[in-house]
């Protein structure tokens, strides 16, 4: 079971945020550090892993004035990737969690 | 540190690493300092809490790594899938081939039905029979050929879902990835599926039915249990 490390767990974030809406490096960055201890650096390598792995693209976007942003968006890959891989953490959590809450113990 | 030092340093960094496309990634942070700017931190705050430029650069040094491992060890799985690849091309073709051969059958199935139903008789291929046997017969080659050409398309689909599983397994080991595998059946939506059983049902009972009763009418008919000698079909 990979899902149970930090650099699994920060990628599947990175997927959920951008399946949710194209966003900057800096905006994922930001949004994963109210909920995750990291610091506001670390979200970069991980954007570009996920990128030289085909499940995110990158485009550049004009904003009026300021010099044009890089934003990442998800690519069909990345959903399926995403989708699974979200599964699978959701049924590791829930085992580990009846198991630290000892609500397995019942049964047995 | 400043912003200037921050970004040199990170430079410093990954040129030692050896990290390609460095711009693009002191971009990201340069973008990242002028956010942060914009919302009023100054550049010391920024630096401290972005992580130190050497932890940074070995992060992206790690990621790198492993994809090179990875593909490393990934030229025999490469020459490996393409033989796998020939020998996969080579049985789907065969497959698909018989797909042909069962929509042929039914085309000549219903074409001989339509010949029959219609009184074409076409250079004589078909031997005397009177009209009654005939309509009947025809409807029995009709239904087989409905029959046949439903259960090609089954067959079909049953390929085409084949492949697909095929493609999927060979992105998979490429990638290193592990995309769920896709189910082997074909995904018909329960619409497509009632009615491809209620053809395939309705098609087999007609034929069954027409192809007893030809017979029976025929022996009637003749006065003879051989009828097809009565009628002198083989002489």
């Amino acid at each position: 079971m990979n899902a149970a490390n930090k650099k699994c767990v920060l990628e599947l974030s990175v997927l959920s945020l951008l399946n949710r809406s194209d966003s900057s490096g800096y905006d994922v960055s930001e949004h994963l550090i109210k909920y995750i201890p990291i610091t506001g650096g670390e979200v970069y390598p991980i954007l570009r892993k996920l990128k030289n792995e085909g499940l995110l693209k990158t485009y550049m976007r004009d904003e009026g004035g300021e010099p044009p942003r890089r934003y990442y968006s998800i690519t069909q890959l990345g959903q399926d990737v995403f989708f699974a891989k979200k599964e699978e953490y959701l049924r590791f959590a829930k085992s580990i969690e009846k198991i630290l809450e000892g609500s397995d113990y019942d049964k047995n | 540190m400043t912003k200037i030092e921050y970004l040199q340093r990170l430079n410093a960094e990954l040129s030692k690493n050896k990290i390609p496309d460095a711009e693009d990634i002191i971009g990201e942070y340069e973008q990242h300092f002028a956010f942060k700017l914009a919302d009023g931190f100054s550049e010391e705050e920024i630096a401290a809490k972005l992580g130190t430029p050497e932890v940074i650069a070995a992060q992206f040094a790690l990621e790198m790594s492993q994809a090179n491992t990875a593909r490393g060890g990934k030229t025999f799985i490469i020459i490996g899938l393409w033989f796998a690849a020939i020998i996969e091309a080579m049985i789907y073709v065969l497959f698909f081939a018989w797909g042909v051969v069962l929509f042929a059958a039914s085309l000549a199935s219903a074409a001989t039905g339509a010949a029959l139903i219609g009184r074409f008789n076409i250079a004589g291929l078909i031997p005397y029979m009177p009209y009654v046997s005939a309509l009947i017969f025809g409807i029995c080659f009709l239904s087989f050929a409905v029959f046949l050409a439903a259960g090609a398309y089954y067959y079909l689909a049953n390929i085409k879902q084949m492949i697909k599983v095929t493609i999927r397994w060979h992105k998979n080991m490429i990638s290193g990835n592990m995309l769920p595998s896709l189910p082997v059946n074909p995904q018909f939506s329960a619409k497509t599926k009632r009615k491809l059983r209620t053809v395939l049902s309705w098609s087999v009972a007609v034929f069954g039915a027409t192809f007893v009763l030809g017979i029976v009418v025929a022996q009637i008919h003749s006065g003879a249990l051989e009828f097809w000698h009565a009628w002198s079909w083989f002489l």
